[in-house]
């Protein structure tokens, strides 16, 4: 009677997709993962799956009529997108704040931050 | 290290790459030609005083309406020393291409991907040119100023996914 | 159940009308497709202020197969519109969807050349819900007309399940109390 051949074990990488629409990944983003058990190996993002050509339209718009859309850009704390926009064109026209308006700005950043990091 | 020193240090090392450069609003720019990018770019972070080691952005501006060209700008920031510098290396407008920078800083390799979907510039040499955030079938690059903000591929998914209804 | 075409329209079939809507939307679990911003807005409606677990909501069942109404909140893109296509078909019959927000019903303010100008262009919609973001209790509202939509329904004119059949109704659009917009 032959010998029954010891069996070598092989570990493979399993690829799956955590797709675009998934309960974790808020928002979407699409992952490619190779995984070993439940290790990832690999991950292959891929993104663009909210990409609302906001630049385009702010070819289009003045200054102003842009900032309702910079809120919509990171919208869990939409106020900072706000911030950083207000700031680069007041930067850009050289344009003096008032001190009671400049002394709110950061009580304002560290609350959208704070909802930021609650939101996570 | 503040702007003046900067931009001297640089145009000492390299007088026939830096065309211009201006101080804005307390920021400086240099306006760089575009085959000395990698050297440029290898200095400035190489360099130890000035140790730009973080690639803030990449981006493609489309100015051939005022200057015929593309122009590729690069804002760099040093961890370290807490100082900025831009660079705007302009590129020729039918068939733009320029070195890439993805090996001196790895955020390169996404920043030149949204840049050569959006412009349509090339980067020689990069590892995994292609589209990033639009549609594997999506033809021509949207944010060039000659693309309507408004055109669509296809121009209606109806016929595509509800024809079978009424 | 093909009983109650044979028993014809008269009170057994009326009665288990009754019953079957009532268990239908009062058990209504939703998938939520959350996109964008709408989809902050969809959590605040379900956290405890604004409650939606009160309306048999309980059950945010992120899993197509396990829900029966896909609230759609936020921006559709050209790249998202095969996704989103793909849940919808799925989800079990019966089934319903929401289009929150200006985006998911429109496009919004987005009218460039990655945003899909309308969440019907894909798939079809029973119950609009107009805002940017829609407020939660505009939400509770929606779900509120989507019962009432299940009310009106009859098992005598079942949804067959092939796929091409005519859509079993007309999209209703929610008009948002006290507002003048007509969209």
């Amino acid at each position: 009677m032959t010998a029954i051949p010891a069996t070598t074990t092989t570990t493979h990488l399993m690829t799956i997709n955590m797709g675009p629409q998934h309960p974790s990944t808020h928002g979407v983003l699409r992952l490619l993962l190779e995984l070993d058990g439940e290790m990832i190996i690999k991950a292959e993002p891929h993104i663009g799956f909210l990409h609302r050509g906001v630049e385009k339209l702010a070819e289009y718009r003045t200054y102003h009529q842009f900032i309702p859309l910079t809120d919509r850009l990171d919208y869990v704390a939409p106020f900072s997108n706000n911030l950083a926009y207000a700031l680069a064109v007041e930067k850009l026209l050289g344009m003096e704040v008032p001190e009671r308006a400049r002394g709110f700005l950061p009580i304002c950043y560290g609350w959208q931050r704070t909802r930021w990091i609650l939101a996570q | 290290m503040d702007n003046e020193t900067i931009a001297s240090l640089v145009k000492n090392n390299f007088p026939e790459a830096v065309t211009g450069s201006e101080i804005f609003r307390n920021e400086l720019t240099l306006i760089v030609k575009k085959e000395y990018i990698p050297e440029i770019a290898r200095f400035l972070k190489e360099n130890k005083e000035l140790d730009f080691d973080f690639l803030s952005d990449l981006c493609g501006v489309d100015r051939v309406e005022t200057d015929g060209v593309f122009e590729v700008v690069y804002h760099l920031y040093s961890i370290y020393k807490n100082h900025r510098v831009r660079l705007k290396s302009p590129i020729t407008s039918n068939d733009p291409c320029i070195s890439t920078v993805t090996g001196i800083w790895n955020t390169a390799n996404w920043h030149e991907r949204e840049a050569y979907d959006m412009y349509g510039i090339k980067f020689d040499g990069h590892p995994d040119l292609r589209k990033i955030l639009t549609p594997d079938d999506f033809e021509g690059h949207p944010l060039r100023k000659d693309y309507p903000v408004d055109g669509r591929q296809p121009a209606t998914l109806r016929e595509i996914y509800r024809k079978d209804e009424a | 159940m093909g009983l109650e075409s044979h028993l014809g329209d008269n009170i057994l079939t009326t009665t288990l009308d009754t019953l079957v809507n009532w268990a239908r939307k009062s058990s209504l679990w939703p998938m939520p497709f959350g996109l964008a911003c709408c989809a902050i807005e969809m959590m605040a409606a379900v956290a405890p202020r604004y409650d939606l677990a009160r309306f048999g909501a309980e059950v945010f069942r992120f899993s197509p197969r396990q829900s029966d109404l896909m609230i759609v909140a936020g921006t559709l893109t050209y790249k998202m519109a095969s996704v989103a296509r793909r849940i919808y078909d799925q989800m079990p019959e019966p089934k319903w969807v929401i289009a929150m927000g200006a985006c998911a019903i429109s496009g919004g303010v987005f009218n460039t050349y990655s945003v899909v100008q309308g969440l019907d262009q894909v798939i079809p919609v029973d119950v609009y819900l107009p805002g940017c973001p829609p407020r939660p209790e505009a939400l509770i509202h929606a779900i509120m007309e989507i019962q009432k939509k299940i009310e009106k329904e009859s098992v005598l004119n079942k949804i067959t399940v092939n796929p091409g059949d005519k859509p079993k109704t007309e999209g209703t659009v929610l008009k948002v109390p006290n507002t003048d917009f007509n969209i």
